[in-house]
């Protein structure tokens, strides 16, 4: 684990003003009924009980709730503060909004105390109920003089945080924020609920017209309002650099006037220390700036000063509250002047890797890990002298390998393996490996991979570091994974030029001697053995037959992968050497049936092989060519999946080369060049399809062939120009989908039940050919289609020329009930822009649905079945209703293939019946159908759609067509 | 086999504790008393528990646990059938409900009944006859001194269920035929799952070494003699049944009469099951009705079918309401009714229950409405009842012969009753 010393996210506590009352003063005493409760239920012998007691309680929650008389501001205050413990015990609680609703509105602390506890447990960003209490939180943040309510507010924002709330009030938190009259408690709690607004919509604020208003705050008195400030600040930061660069005189000021004038009100002395938490901040502010020190401006010479002042001043005191916080501040300025790097002082980079080397022997675990941990850092940000430097401190690293605590250890290894280049690999890797045998599981496997990784890109030799891969294996074969020694075999197989082939098959044969050799050493000597065996055939007692012996003493002991490898090998020596072929036979001959189908199958192949000609043996059974090397090591992949990290503010992380975010950006940082053996690792023995049980080739890492993003890209232009002619053609049986100056998408349809045929007919307008002209559709579970396409613009993309047609004939068959319209996506390159525009496809319930005509009672009596299963909206059109536009309506309905229900409708109503088709069939086989009731009431300039189907998603897709159409009136 | 044996109180007191084996340590009762019982687990845990690689076997009587310890591979129900025969056991020393205190107080005698039931964790004699003969602490001893020679050989010989000798003023067999039923139905009436677990108890006070002669209308015994008075009657198709040890099954197995031996006092002669032409005593009709998002109104009608000269007691009928139930507005034609949100039901409560008569319930519900709606999942209505002199089976006992030397009259009581099962339960 980590021991951060002083954690500078953590939010700072204020002085006690009066302000805050403890929440245990507004349940009074005299609430006698809460606190039964809560001691019956800690009293409650069982689960069951306890539950028992909560739902009697919640009945009668709701049986006062729904009572006639108003309840008092007590009563109300208790049975909220009853729902909230219940919930917090984990019960389901999901009424009483209201009433919390009505708590929080109120004029009285007390209850809106109570309500806003209430709403930030039991409401959920998306409730329908928030919109209900959006307006109270409004009026307490903007129009109310009270600080507490005000506080209240801001705090339940930041602990709700759901978008929509996000979005209905970002601009009043800021308001609240920037105001001059707003007291430092609430400035506080607004720049914090501003930081987690931000995160969560963040683009919410536009970044140079508030950084005048930021700039202000920072040149508040109040040490609490700067702290909170400060946090806001790094939040924005994160993401914008540049608004924000203006900040830099404002934080060196506060920093220097912490540290070099340590003047500061004596609530924000932390043991002696003037406020370690915005010192922290402060100086991680400034890391986002890494070329702040080359500027040559006026304030560099004041950070200076601070930095030496930290540097120098620090001292290991007999507190360990003020030990730490020393500390935790002087860290941060190391990784500050680490960040400067180069272009920082060279006084201070001195001092700050004297520092360095002094913590990581000091006694004291946090800091030995801070040092570690630092150190690492600053090994993997520069590539000078600071690297020659840190290899002084080799022998102590490797001392900290065998530290008493694991957190410390990974440390040291990670440090270890950003330090290690060309000239002290070997030791670096002896040490590891000498190191690996005492070595705990928990580190071993991430060990095991950065020995092979280190010796493949330093290896002196290619001896070396076959002999290393070897002496993994049999320290900790385990933890070998499959790509370490396929690496193996690689590297072994293309370097055919070199006696390395023979020496590794000398060393595995000596090793596959040994009875106990590791499975994966008998896998790797099979491959080796089978591949290069000859080379060493002639030698004294290694003979083909010997080899073959040495291999098969562990057939009985290795799992059904080796054995196939085995047996390959087998099968090459079957060729080799004619005097070991009546050995070999019977084996092949009992594997016939063995319950592995591969070694089945392997086994067959190979006793056929030997039938089919000498020639034709040799020629399959020849010696594998080399490999491809042009992918990248699955070491590095499986290296970089150890690194991924969620943290969102700390600048290392967005720099730091080994995470795969930043591989490519970051490859000057870096002091190595990629290593040349960077290669992928598939040893497959056989090319045919002999080859079965070997991992699928890794995917290709994105990001190293992604075409330059030069050209300009354009999504689609008017929203609403794009919904009408969509809710045109749901009416209508052709016309045009979406039209601008470069491209026409028009469509045809046709819908006989279950089933439609559309025809999109894409066509270019402009005067200039299109090139990977495409339609995407995405497949959607509840529609089944089949497509005729003959220019592939739905497969990989044309060539469009100028006032040429694209034609697409969609067959479609809904297959389930649903209420989306599937997507259509139109994407092109002209030769300046890329063109993309998400559209949709006019294929709605209505689309399958034929029409019915019932009567009255029957209409009625299917409308009152389907109640249940209701989606209705209200909608504004532009004009009022009048008898000719009910007119237009009529002929909708029955344009969207309804039948009219003439009887029930009086003259501002228009209702219609039919039923989708759908080709799912039911239990007997027959298609299921989905009746659907569709009722359009008029009044004024609205319409109220409700739909009622068989299901409610339908009665969701039906409802929504209609508003469409209607809108589009 | 059965290492330990404790009992536990609610609190997770050991309140006694026996080790048979040392293959458990005592402390391995501590992550019982955690797990188990600190986490209020127990209500809800399965009867079976494998914690730090020790086996815990449990049951509950009242607050206490009997806990069965082991690391061996047993056979669960061998120690579950063990632990209820404890409790019975128990119960009869120290009365039905005995408590905590009870078991304190007679720690002597309880700590003789656990060596004498298990010897070296395998179950031996539980039976409250033969035990009653040579454990009775603190009781007046009864004059067997005499006795006390032939003990051995009558619990090791052949028939270890009876001792002779035995004498009794008036001979009398008093036989109980108790009958539950499971139902299941499904929403439209048809019947998903039905079932009749039937026992026979029997309690016999007869002298000497009588051989019985037990006959019910079993159909294949009723169908075989068509020829006697039986004729044209039809039997009960049982669909399969066990007997206590004392039947010979030879016997039944060739003519399938049930001889048998009996024991002296209570015991169980044997246990049925039939699925066939079952008449319920009870027929249903619910309608309950979900009216929009705040209203359920709730119509049941229940009629007895069975004979008016009998009549069903203590009926209970548990009607499911929605958990947001606010309010419930009742009426009944007869018995009480109330809502019990714990339940969240209808607890609908008749005393006495006519045959052939019907009552009524109508219930208007409000329901609290829900942030986000739910749909209720309209769990099963319940039903627990208990009907004297009525067999839902059918079975009805068509004799009992008593053969002894010495040729005494017996006097013979049969008494019918017919539960609900654990599960009397319509859909709706």
């Amino acid at each position: 684990m980590q021991y951060p010393v002083v954690d500078p996210n953590r939010p700072t506590l204020t002085s006690p003003a009066p302000l805050y009352r403890p929440l245990y003063l507004s349940i009074t005493s005299t609430a006698r009924g809460l606190q039964n409760f809560i001691s019956d239920l800690r009293n409650a012998k069982s689960k069951e009980d306890e539950s028992k007691r909560v739902s009697k309680e919640l009945a009668n929650i709701r049986s006062k709730f729904t009572a006639s008389g108003s309840l008092s501001s007590y009563q109300k205050k208790k049975y909220v503060w009853k729902l909230v413990y219940a919930f917090m015990l984990g019960y389901d609680v999901d009424f009483g909004h209201a009433e919390v609703v009505s708590l929080v509105g109120s004029a009285k602390y007390s209850e809106k105390q109570v309500g806003y506890v209430a709403m930030s447990l039991l409401l959920k960003a998306g409730d329908s109920m928030m919109n209900m209490i959006v307006n109270s939180i409004r009026n307490d943040l903007v129009g109310s003089y009270d600080d507490a309510a005000t506080s209240l507010a801001l705090t339940s924002i930041a602990n709700v945080s759901g978008i929509e709330l996000m979005q209905a009030l970002h601009v009043e938190v800021q308001r609240v924020l920037v105001s001059p009259n707003a007291t430092p408690a609430v400035r506080k709690k607004a720049a914090l609920c501003l930081l987690r607004l931000i995160r969560q919509l963040p683009d919410s604020i536009a970044s140079a017209d508030f950084a005048p208003h930021i700039s202000n705050l920072l040149q508040d008195r109040h040490m609490g309002v700067l702290t909170s400030t400060m946090s806001l600040l790094i939040g924005l930061t994160s993401k914008h650099e540049q608004e924000y660069e203006t900040m830099i005189p404002y934080a060196i000021h506060i920093l220097s006037t912490l540290v070099l004038k340590k003047s500061v009100s004596p609530d924000y002395l932390y043991y002696r220390t003037p406020s370690p938490w915005l010192q922290i901040k402060l100086l991680r502010f400034l890391q986002y700036y890494p070329e702040l020190m080359a500027s040559g401006q006026a304030y560099v010479a004041t950070l200076k000063q601070c930095l030496a002042r930290i540097l120098n001043d620090t001292d290991v005191s007999d507190s360990i509250n003020k030990s730490n916080a020393d500390h935790a501040v002087l860290f941060e300025a190391i990784s500050t002047i680490v960040v400067f790097g180069d272009s920082g002082d060279e006084d201070l980079q001195l001092a700050a890797m004297r520092l360095l080397g002094k913590f990581i022997s000091v006694r004291e675990p946090n800091i030995r890990y801070l040092g570690l941990m630092t150190m690492s850092r600053l090994a993997v940000l520069h590539n000078n002298t600071n690297k020659e430097q840190i290899k002084t401190f080799q022998s102590v690293v490797v001392h900290s390998l065998k530290d008493a605590d694991i957190s410390v250890r990974r440390r040291a290894l990670d440090l270890l393996f950003v330090m290690c280049d060309q000239t002290n690999a070997e030791s670096i890797v002896d040490e590891l490996i000498t190191y690996l045998v005492a070595a705990d599981a928990g580190i071993r496997e991430q060990m095991v991979l950065k020995i092979a990784v280190l010796a493949e890109k330093f290896a002196t030799s290619k001896k070396w570091y076959v002999d290393t891969i070897l002496k993994l294996i049999s320290i900790s074969g385990d933890q070998v994974s499959d790509s370490i020694w396929h690496r193996v075999i690689v590297i072994v197989t293309n370097n055919s030029d070199d006696d390395l082939q023979q020496y590794v098959a000398t060393t595995m044969f000596d090793v596959c001697s040994s009875k106990n050799a590791h499975v994966k050493a008998v896998a790797v000597g099979s491959y080796v053995l089978g591949e290069f065996g000859f080379l060493i055939a002639e030698e004294a007692g290694k003979s083909g037959e010997v080899q073959f012996q040495v291999l098969h003493q562990h057939w009985p002991l290795i799992d059904a992968n080796t054995q196939g490898i085995m047996l390959t090998a087998f099968a090459k020596m079957y060729n080799l050497y004619e005097e070991i072929r009546p050995i070999i036979d019977p084996i092949f001959a009992k594997l016939k049936t063995s319950v592995d189908v591969e070694l089945q199958q392997r086994s067959n192949e190979y006793r056929i092989l030997g039938s089919l000609g000498p020639e034709i043996m040799e020629d399959i059974l020849r010696e594998m060519p080399a490999f491809d090397t042009q992918k990248v090591s699955t070491l590095e992949i499986a290296l970089d999946q150890e690194h991924s990290d969620t943290h969102d503010v700390n600048v290392f992380k967005k720099k730091d080369p080994n995470s795969p975010a930043s591989k490519r950006g970051s490859k000057t940082a870096q002091q190595e060049p990629e290593p040349e053996i960077l290669v992928q690792a598939e040893p497959e023995p056989e090319p045919d399809l002999l080859d079965g049980f070997d991992d699928p080739p890794p995917a290709p890492i994105g990001g190293f062939d992604d075409p330059p993003l030069s050209k300009q890209a354009v999504t689609v232009g008017d929203p609403a120009a794009v919904a009408s002619s969509f809710a045109k053609l749901l009416s209508t049986p052709q016309g045009v989908l979406f039209q601008n100056e470069y491209v026409q998408v028009g469509v045809k349809q046709e819908f006989r039940g279950s089933q439609g045929r559309i025809q999109l007919f894409a066509g270019n307008m402009g005067a200039e050919s299109f090139t990977n002209f495409k339609l995407d559709m995405p497949q959607v579970p509840y529609l089944r289609t089949t497509v005729q396409d003959e220019m592939g613009a739905t497969g990989a993309g044309c060539t469009l020329a100028p006032k040429q047609q694209a034609r697409v004939m969609i067959m479609a068959e809904a297959i389930a009930p649903y209420c989306e319209a599937p997507g259509l996506t139109v994407t092109f390159e002209t030769s300046t822009t890329t063109h993309s525009y998400p559209l949709k496809l006019p294929i709605v319930p209505t689309s399958f649905t034929e029409p019915v005509t019932v009567d009255k009672a029957a209409f009625m009596g299917r409308w009152g079945q389907l109640a249940a299963k209701e989606s209705q909206e209200i909608i504004t059109v532009s004009r009022t209703v009048d008898p000719a536009m009910m007119q237009q309506v009529a002929a909708l309905l029955t344009g969207l293939k309804y039948g009219r229900c003439q009887e029930v409708d009086s003259p501002t109503t228009c209702s219609g019946c039919g039923t989708m088709k759908t080709g799912a069939k039911d239990g007997q086989g027959n298609p299921i159908s989905v009746g659907c009731l569709v009722r359009i009431e008029a009044n004024g300039d609205k319409f109220r759609v409700t739909a009622r189907t068989l299901h409610p998603v339908v009665s969701q897709g039906v409802k929504e067509t209609f508003c469409k159409v209607l809108k589009a009136l | 086999m059965i290492s330990m044996l404790y009992l536990m109180n609610t609190k997770g007191d050991i309140v006694i504790s026996r080790q048979y084996r040392d293959d458990v340590s005592a402390s391995s009762t501590e992550s019982f008393r955690q797990k188990i019982v600190a986490a209020k687990e127990a209500s809800t845990s399965a009867p079976i528990r494998i914690l730090d690689s020790s086996t815990f076997i449990f049951t509950r009587h009242l607050n206490i646990y009997f806990v069965a310890v082991t690391r061996s591979n047993v056979n669960p129900s061998l120690v579950l059938e063990y632990l209820y025969q404890k409790i019975r056991v128990l119960q009869a020393y120290l009365g039905e409900k005995f408590t905590e205190d009870k078991v304190r107080n007679n720690f002597t005698l309880l700590y003789e009944l656990f060596d004498e039931t298990i010897d070296f964790g395998y179950p031996q004699n539980t039976s409250i006859d033969v035990l009653k003969m040579y454990i009775n602490l603190g009781k007046q001893r009864q004059k067997i001194a005499e006795d006390q020679g032939s003990l051995t050989s009558q619990i090791t010989g052949a028939i270890d269920w009876r001792r002779e000798g035995i004498r009794h003023k008036r001979n009398e067999v008093y036989i109980d035929v108790l009958e539950s039923v499971n139902l299941l139905l499904s929403a439209t009436g048809s019947v998903l799952r039905q079932e009749v677990t039937g026992s026979v108890m029997m309690n016999t006070k007869l002298t000497g070494m009588p051989e019985c002669k037990f006959g019910l209308n079993d159909k294949l015994v009723v169908e075989k003699d068509k020829n006697s008075a039986n004729a044209g009657k039809s039997g009960v198709s049982i669909d399969d049944c066990t007997f206590h040890r004392c039947v010979s099954l030879g016997r039944f197995d060739a003519d399938r009469t049930i001889t048998f031996i009996p024991p002296d006092g209570e015991f169980e002669l044997m246990k049925y099951r039939v699925t066939d032409n079952i008449n319920l005593p009870f027929r249903i009709i619910a309608a309950i009705q979900e009216d929009g998002q705040t209203r359920v109104s709730i119509n049941v009608k229940c009629t007895a079918t069975f004979s008016e000269k009998l009549f069903a007691s203590s009926v209970t009928l548990k009607i499911p309401v929605p958990n947001n139930t606010a309010k419930c507005k009742i009426k009944c034609t007869m018995g009480r009714a109330k809502y019990v949100p714990e339940e969240s039901s209808i607890v609908f409560r008749l005393k006495r229950f006519q045959g052939q008569s019907e009552c009524m319930l109508a219930a208007d519900v409000t329901l609290m409405p829900l942030v986000r709606a739910k749909a209720w999942s309209r769990p099963p209505l319940s039903l627990d009842f208990s009907v004297p002199m009525f067999t839902a089976s059918g079975v009805h006992v068509r004799f009992l012969k008593v053969f002894d030397k010495s040729g005494y009259t017996t006097n013979r009581w049969v008494r019918y009753i017919t539960k609900s099962g654990s599960s009397y339960c319509i859909r709706i």
